[in-house]
């Protein structure tokens, strides 16, 4: 039946043919690869012919060749890494943070109606306002460092993890809190063996959304508000008008982000291995 | 007669909601006696679930109350009762080794690991289920999983087990093997057992008395007592003509809707 197994999206496809077994269901796989690959190969060549054709403004966009060359070069550059490194720690740091705060006051916010009362009204007020709207008062308030990047991430990511942590231990499953109160599970055990666990995969794809907007907001924090990592450098090739490095800022940076929610989405499978097994 | 495990006095129970109140209970009582099997049979929505739910403490009645060993059951689940839930997909937790859904509620009664460990890997032994302690819940089958659930509400050392439609999810084979399992579960651990179940045949064959449910609003419609012998037997007890005598009078009290509040 559920076969979310292995995550390849190609054996859903295959599922009802389950005689056809397991050659049908590499098969399909390989033909995603192939398709996705062609898909990206496509665009790729469509873009340079439209600069070399002159479809294209090259001042504005270079072509893709050089594009890539000057990103190998930005790559082996000194002190890149160093710079991708800051960003994701800011970002990292940050995630870390919303994670101490969510849970726990996700959990709090799951067991108590009223503090749900309390809250909710404050928290459907802060919750949509983009983390760059606020740059301007942290600035104002804090100046700028790492505080200031902390507080916009937290900002991006606190609430989609908050909200999805108690909305995760709110639906579990009425049959597993049935058991718990039945076999009269003390509350540590409750807690760690019951609710976190039937929370989890809501939790975890929150944690997923949450990461990648911490990196986002990273980013952001560094190409408008002066700090230092990939956003910084692209304001800089920005107003260098080094158009070739703004295109290879932009390329890794995606990247890295497409890294991130890759890492986030084995991170489900690799903690859940029992949402894989089928029955 | 005295000292029953379970009291079971004049339980009402009406659901509210925005659609209307749905009357489910107007005053059933009845006793189980101890080491008594007592099943609870009725057409469809007749409120046995709710009655298997008041006395295990999952829910609370309208008015009327139940007692369990003579202690009014008050909100919060008797320590004396061990459940087995219908769904066992949804009861056993899947994060778990088998071990550890067994262990879980020992523990959290304080027994030392080695205790629990030791009183769990008796009860799977007793349900057949030696040597796949270290599974997990999802990698056995279905019948395999009820196994468990009754292993852990086994191992729990209740003096009452309380069993919801215990066997309703699994095939027609699984189903009687679950059935023979139980029934000497009773000796060896010297429980009482109150469960609700939709077919008549498995409520004969495994009861000492049946409680027969209208339908809704439900009253008890007669208390039927099932004198079988015992061991009862999948061939022999079935082949019995007073089996089949109880089987046709329970079955014409369930389906009997005309005289629905005569009890």
């Amino acid at each position: 039946m559920s076969t979310l197994t292995s995550g390849a999206r190609g054996a859903v496809l295959t599922d009802s043919g389950r005689g056809l077994l397991s050659g049908l269901r590499f098969n399909a796989r390989l033909r995603t690869v192939l398709l996705s690959t062609g898909g990206i190969t496509a665009v790729g060549l469509l873009w340079e012919l439209s600069v070399r054709t002159g479809l294209l403004n090259s001042d504005v966009v270079p072509p893709l060749s050089a594009t890539l060359v000057d990103t190998a070069q930005l790559l082996a550059l000194p002190g890149f890494w160093a710079t991708v490194g800051q960003t994701l720690a800011s970002a990292g740091l940050g995630l870390l943070l919303a994670f101490a705060i969510a849970i726990p006051f996700g959990l709090a916010l799951a067991e108590s109606a009223w503090l749900r009362r309390l809250c909710t009204a404050s928290i459907d007020a802060i919750r949509p306002i983009p983390p760059i709207v606020l740059l301007p008062i942290a600035i104002l308030l804090l100046g700028g460092g790492l505080d200031f990047k902390l507080s916009l991430i937290l900002q991006g990511a606190l609430w989609p993890l908050l909200i999805q942590t108690s909305y995760g231990i709110r639906s579990i499953d009425p049959v597993i809190m049935d058991v718990s109160r039945s076999f009269r599970i003390d509350p540590l055990r409750r807690l760690f063996l019951l609710r976190i666990p039937a929370a989890a995969p809501v939790i975890l794809s929150g944690l997923r959304l949450a990461a990648s907007i911490a990196f986002g907001v990273s980013v952001m924090t560094e190409l408008v508000g002066g700090e230092r990592g990939l956003g910084s450098i692209l304001s800089v090739a920005q107003s260098g008008n080094n158009v070739l490095r703004v295109y290879s800022i932009t390329i890794v940076t995606g990247l890295v982000g497409l890294v991130i929610a890759a890492i986030f989405g084995r991170l489900h499978h690799g903690l859940l291995p029992w949402e894989r097994v089928g029955r | 007669m005295n000292d029953p495990i379970v009291g079971v006095t004049n339980l009402h129970k009406t659901y509210l909601s925005e659609k209307g109140d749905n009357v489910a209970l107007t005053g059933v009582s009845f006793d189980v006696e101890r080491g008594e099997v007592v099943a609870i049979v009725g057409p469809s929505g007749a409120g046995k679930t709710t009655v298997l739910r008041i006395v295990a403490g999952l829910l609370d009645p309208t008015t009327g109350h139940a007692e369990v060993n003579g202690s009014p059951v008050m909100g919060a689940p008797p320590k004396e009762v061990g459940f087995v839930f219908q769904d066992y997909s949804r009861s056993l937790l899947p994060w778990l080794s088998v071990m550890s859904n067994v262990t879980l509620p020992l523990r959290s009664k304080g027994l030392s690991k080695s205790e629990a460990v030791t009183k769990a890997r008796e009860a799977l032994e007793a349900v057949g289920l030696s040597g796949r302690e270290r599974a997990h819940p999802r990698e056995l089958s279905g019948g395999m999983q009820q196994r468990v659930a009754i292993a852990r509400a086994v191992a729990y050392e209740p003096e009452l087990l309380l069993m919801d439609e215990p066997f309703a999810s699994v095939d027609a084979q699984t189903r009687m093997d679950l059935e023979d399992l139980v029934l000497p579960l009773r000796d060896r651990f010297g429980v009482s057992i109150l469960f609700v179940t939709h077919d008549v045949d498995e409520a004969v064959y495994l009861s000492d008395r049946i409680v027969v449910l209208s339908p809704p609003p439900s009253v008890v419609r007669r208390i039927v007592d099932v004198p079988l012998p015992k061991p009862r037997d999948q061939h022999y007890t079935k082949a019995d003509p007073r089996f089949a005598d109880l089987r046709g009078e329970v079955l014409d009290l369930v389906r009997a809707t005309d005289v629905a509040h005569q009890s």
